[in-house]
């Protein structure tokens, strides 16, 4: 026998006049956790996937699309640019540019986005993996883990990729052969089905100047996006599908392959005619001084392309975001304190019926202290099964939201895990429960013993 | 003893003494001052003057902490209607006594109590399921659960009819004698007078 069972027995000896508090504030609760939660998922998300990248170079559009489309795979793409524009920042020695990673984009497999770039993208978000697993050749992929157990993909499966990003029902005749999947990189990279860029021009392209391409490439000006697939075209896929066959044929492949260039290589890429399209580049600066702020802006008003700092558009985002995340957070707060009220007046009213009960406690024996903790005590189990409740709540919104967000997007929270913010929220819970119950309990602390005996007198 | 009530009468009340296994009826019309007498007796209110002693420890000497502890522990009160915490069954409502009171019931014997009060079988019952003289038995266990040295019955059997009083006055003296108490009964009940030899009338 303790405060504690007491104090559980009343809660649960008429729980009608406390289920209304409970319920308020477990909605209060729930919904500023689950609201932090998806707050620093989301901060996670895009700070993860920042990876030291200064600037994105597209086509032009809307900044905010370019950096949403390059980096977080989560928008269309501003249509494409040509090689020939993007080859002074892809080439090796540019002043500014310490690192710079192409991306052909438009293509997918059963939701997940297939991006033609250079090994180059994995220094960007610095994995390190073995390279038997990383894709040389064209036609030839590396998935993401996340990819590879939603699709539950081996190394050694083929598939045929569909234009766009949803799952239409054009799809390209040439398989792509997995030969590897990326280990768990906590980036984007999870989601996303690397192979080269030359991929895209193979699919996309008429392959009939192949043959006449000479020693410069036997693609080229195939990045159009248009799909109309000739006879011819289906010869240059047959002639690629085979690679062994492909490295035979060509002089040029087998040379590149003996000075250990794969077509996943930027030096390949730069080989390419200038009509050749990729859609954009992430780029890396050598240091973040006032030239390179400046390059930006240079490109923008100099060139025909886009250049969009994820910095800057992300901060955009976050600021449309917080306001809209302000409202509902002074919305949970509002329930919170209305709940918190609620705690109050149910525990200050059940005193006036429970007056005789607290005063025959006194006589018994309890001290005022254990009246007044009593009296806190179902407060605070209110407030610990409201913060339950409400965590139940969150958590499960959080997993429907991170599966409906899988199955639309494939796009999934991380690990739901409990962080600092929870802890705060469990001790503001807790307080407030304190608070509440307070004034209740100072004034079950003052109840009058007297009184069981006088009603005695009155009675008698 | 005495007491003044800041606006009311000047109540003096008269020495008396009840030994350990002793009964002592205080009989009293309303407004005699009988529940002022009680809650002195209970050590709720502080007298103006006087002294009171409940098994040689002056009660209001001590600090009033002190007090509501030695009163959970020793002395018995035992009221008109019967006082529990609702939530709790009549076995917790025992135990709980004893936990206000600093003690722990051992080997079972809120279960004997309740057994001689015939009321074993309501054991896991809560209070209100009880019918009045139910209760009215189970608030005698509740004032005798922590052995106290002194048994202050407040009106017990005032609002019973004969056979109900007769059986709780009965069950009152038989347990205060089987726990050598001292019993007070406050009550302006005459059918008490005859009962009890010691008795003061105020």
């Amino acid at each position: 026998m303790n405060l504690f069972f007491i104090g559980w027995q009343n809660m649960r000896h008429r729980p009608a006049s406390v289920i209304l508090s409970l319920i308020l504030f477990a909605l209060g609760i729930g919904l500023v956790s689950f609201l932090l939660q998806v707050d620093r998922q989301i901060q996670q998300k895009f700070e993860n996937n920042l990876a030291g990248i200064d600037l994105v170079v597209g086509a032009k559009g809307s900044p905010l699309q370019l950096v949403l489309s390059s980096m977080y795979h989560i928008d269309a793409p501003t249509g494409n640019i040509s090689l020939g524009n993007a080859r002074p920042f892809l080439r090796r020695g540019h002043p500014l540019i310490e690192r710079a990673v192409p991306l052909s984009m438009g293509d997918s497999y059963r939701g997940f986005r297939i991006v033609g770039t250079t090994h180059e993208i994995l220094e960007l978000y610095e994995i390190t993996t073995a390279e038997e697993s990383l894709w040389r050749k064209h036609f030839e992929v590396t998935v993401g883990v996340s990819v590879a157990e939603k699709l539950s993909l081996n190394i050694g499966d083929r598939f045929q990729s569909s234009h766009g990003f949803t799952d239409d029902l054009h799809s390209h005749d040439q398989d792509l052969v997995v030969v590897g999947i990326l280990p768990p990189t906590n980036t984007v990279l999870d989601q996303l089905i690397l192979t080269a860029p030359g991929t895209y021009w193979h699919m996309h392209g008429e392959h009939t100047e192949e043959k006449e391409a000479g020693d410069k490439t036997q693609d080229h000006n195939h990045s159009d996006h248009e799909h109309s697939h000739s006879k011819g075209d289906h010869e240059g896929h047959d002639h690629d599908s085979n690679h062994d066959e492909h490295t035979e044929a060509g002089d040029d492949e087998r040379k590149m392959e003996e000075e250990n260039f794969s077509q996943a290589s930027l030096s390949y890429l730069l080989r390419q005619p200038d009509e050749v399209a990729i859609t954009s580049m992430l780029l890396q600066f050598k240091g973040r001084n006032f030239q390179a702020l400046n390059l930006g802006r240079n490109i923008n008003e100099n060139t025909d392309l886009q250049a969009a700092s994820p910095a800057i558009e992300i901060n955009r985002l976050f600021s449309l975001l917080d306001s809209a995340n302000a409202a509902i957070k002074a919305l949970a707060l509002a329930i919170v304190f209305v709940s918190a009220i609620s705690i109050f007046l149910a525990l200050y009213n059940k005193l006036r019926t429970r007056k005789f009960e607290l005063a025959y406690m006194r006589v018994k024996g309890a001290s005022r202290t254990q009246v007044f903790f009593l009296i806190i005590l179902e407060g605070l189990l209110i407030s610990v099964l409201g913060i339950v409740l409400g965590f139940v709540l969150s958590y499960s919104g959080l997993y429907l939201l991170s599966s409906s967000l899988e199955s639309n997007y494939n796009y999934s929270l991380s690990q739901l895990q409990f962080t600092v913010s929870d802890v705060w929220i469990i001790l503001a819970g807790l307080g407030v429960g304190v608070i509440a119950a307070l004034i209740p309990a100072i004034q079950a602390s003052r109840t009058d013993i007297s009184l069981i005996l006088n009603k005695g007198e009155a009675g008698g | 003893m005495s007491y003044t009530y800041p606006e009311g009468p000047d109540l003096k009340f008269p020495d008396f003494s009840v030994p350990s296994d002793g009964r002592l009826l205080i009989i009293g019309e309303s407004g005699s001052g009988k529940t002022t007498l009680l809650q002195i007796l209970a050590g709720i209110l502080p007298p103006d003057s006087g002294e009171v002693k409940v098994a040689n420890q002056s009660l209001y000497r001590m600090s009033r902490a002190q007090r509501d502890r030695f009163r959970g522990r020793q002395i018995g009160l035992v009221f008109q209607k019967s006082l529990f915490i609702q939530s709790l069954t009549v076995s917790q409502n025992l135990q709980a006594a004893a936990y206000f009171a600093g003690k722990v019931l051992k080997n079972g014997r809120e279960m004997d109590l309740l057994e001689r009060l015939n009321i074993l079988d309501k054991k896991a019952s809560l209070p209100q399921k009880l019918s009045v003289g139910e209760q009215q038995r189970a608030g005698i266990a509740l004032a005798l659960v922590n052995q106290p040295q002194l048994i202050l019955a407040d009106e017990p059997t005032s609002a019973l009819d004969d056979v109900h009083a007769k059986a709780v006055y009965e069950l009152l003296t038989e347990e205060a004698s089987r726990l050598k108490s001292a019993l007070v009964i406050v009550t302006h009940d005459q059918r008490l007078k005859d009962k009890i030899q010691q008795t003061i009338s105020i």
